[in-house]
């Protein structure tokens, strides 16, 4: 079977890393350095950082943060949060991130996915897609962190950001985003039309046991983790047992 | 041992990962944008992300492609890493043909896409590599088999001699190259800067090839 690879999410605002419930930002959890060498030293298999305050005074911070990363770190690291433009992405890049993250840049300038693809392959290029469900029981994709909709239907969206270039998905449920209920089983079935592009999936995992439930039923290749992680309610070694056991395989 | 190994800085990515993998195991590393800085080189690793005819552009505009081949004519020790070890064979089929570096003989393919269970591309992700035991050549063997490491890409090599194979991975239950040796010219598919321990102990021990020379 497959491989599944697990991705500690820290969400940073200026030098702390946050929890989020349904994206929103509620609590300091402890330092960057700290977190991501912890987790580098557990086993993950990426980084995955997301600057919550991206605004240009806090970028020399996030691109210090980088530079810190890579010296003792040596598994891949994405970063999202702010990126706006092809320059944006080679400071981010030349940082030494492997990858960029990118949701509310791309829904106002989907072009920008196509420029970022050929300027620095598709494999550097993961399109963020936080969605949250309607009144109507349909799938919307937010903006600005999970803030602000954007009108696009998640799955139209996401076959558009594939044909653009999109190397990867993050698919983030904002309904169960620091719930601890499980993963939006319904959203992830649903992405299973999905068939030809690498699926990150962010929210929910609140016990081991949602990772069996999960890969029951969705084609993803990666799960990505914050709160359970940083509250320490388990660890990543656990994670991998859990998908072993489910038939997956994982570093060990 | 201090060894100095030297990277080729082509610009058309992050070196700086590579460097930081090399220093954090005790290696001295070099840059090289230019022919003359690869003069006294005994080790030379070809990093690389992205596409394969711009690399190999920026290589000839920066007169490096000569001075590669030079150098692997003196025998000193070349690792291609990803593009890296692409561009050390004869020819690349991403976004036309386009001529390598032909230090090995073969071309670059897309991988399909579809075989099995597995339909996506770009590989992501980690992989349990295979080395070939059998195989002479194969003095990284010990760091190679059985090790989990981070490839990320669509195309594969396809060597002429499948005996220039000395590790593999499986993908819906086809081989895909993992890393390719012929003489003093090494490759590997996968980032051993990105692959924790198991790249790092790699790159340590390509760094200590033939140090006595």
């Amino acid at each position: 079977m497959r491989n599944i690879r697990v991705i500690p999410r820290l969400d940073v605002k200026g030098p702390d890393v946050i929890n989020t419930i349904q994206l929103e930002g509620l609590r300091t959890v402890g330092s960057p350095n700290i977190l991501a060498k912890n987790y580098y030293n557990q086993g993950a298999d990426e980084l995955l950082i997301i600057d919550q305050v991206a605004s240009l005074y806090q970028r020399d911070h996030l691109i210090e943060l980088i530079k810190i990363f890579t010296k003792e770190i040596f598994i891949p690291i994405t970063v999202g949060g702010g990126i706006k433009s092809v320059d944006d992405a080679r400071l981010i890049l030349k940082s030494g991130a492997d990858k960029v993250a990118i949701n509310t840049a791309a829904v106002l300038e989907p072009n920008l996915i196509s420029l970022l693809a050929k300027e620095f392959g598709k494999q550097c290029v993961v399109i963020s897609i936080p969605c949250k469900m309607d009144e109507n029981k349909k799938w919307e994709v937010y903006t600005n962190g999970g803030r602000d909709k954007s009108g696009l239907e998640v799955f139209e969206w996401a076959q558009k950001v594939v044909s653009l270039g999109a190397g990867e998905l993050l698919v983030t449920s904002i309904d169960k985003d620091g719930l601890r209920n499980g993963f939006d089983l319904n959203l992830m079935q649903k992405f299973n039309e999905i068939d030809d592009t690498p699926i990150i999936v962010s929210g929910g995992l609140g016990k081991p046991s949602h990772i069996n439930d999960l890969l029951r039923i969705s084609n993803c290749e990666a799960i990505a983790t914050a709160d359970f992680l940083h509250m320490k309610r388990g660890n990543i070694q656990e994670l991998k047992e859990i998908i072993l056991k489910s038939n997956f395989k994982v570093r060990l | 041992m201090t060894n100095v190994v030297t990277i080729i800085d082509y610009g058309i990515n992050n070196i700086q990962s590579v460097i930081q993998a090399l220093q954090f195991v005790g290696v001295n590393t070099k840059i090289a944008s230019k022919p003359s800085e690869l003069a006294d080189a005994k080790h030379i690793i070809i990093p690389g992300v992205g596409a394969f005819p711009e690399g190999m552009k920026k290589l000839k505009n920066l007169g490096l492609d000569k001075m590669i081949a030079t150098k692997a004519k003196q025998k000193s020790n070349i690792l291609g890493i990803c593009l890296g070890m692409q561009m050390l064979f004869t020819k690349g089929n991403e976004y036309g043909v386009c001529n390598g570096l032909n230090l090995i003989s073969g071309e670059v393919l897309q991988i399909q896409k579809k075989v099995n269970y597995e339909k996506r591309l770009p590989v992501i992700g980690w992989r349990k590599t295979i080395s070939l035991p059998t195989y002479e050549k194969n003095i990284l063997e010990k760091n190679l088999n059985e090790k989990d490491f981070y490839y990320l890409h669509s195309y594969q090599v396809i060597p002429e001699k499948k005996n220039d194979i000395i590790a593999y991975y499986e993908r819906g239950g086809s081989r895909i190259t993992a890393a390719i040796a012929s003489g003093n010219i090494w490759g590997v598919q996968f980032h051993p800067e990105k692959s924790g321990d198991a790249g790092l102990e790699f790159l340590k021990t390509f760094s200590n090839l033939n140090i006595e020379n």
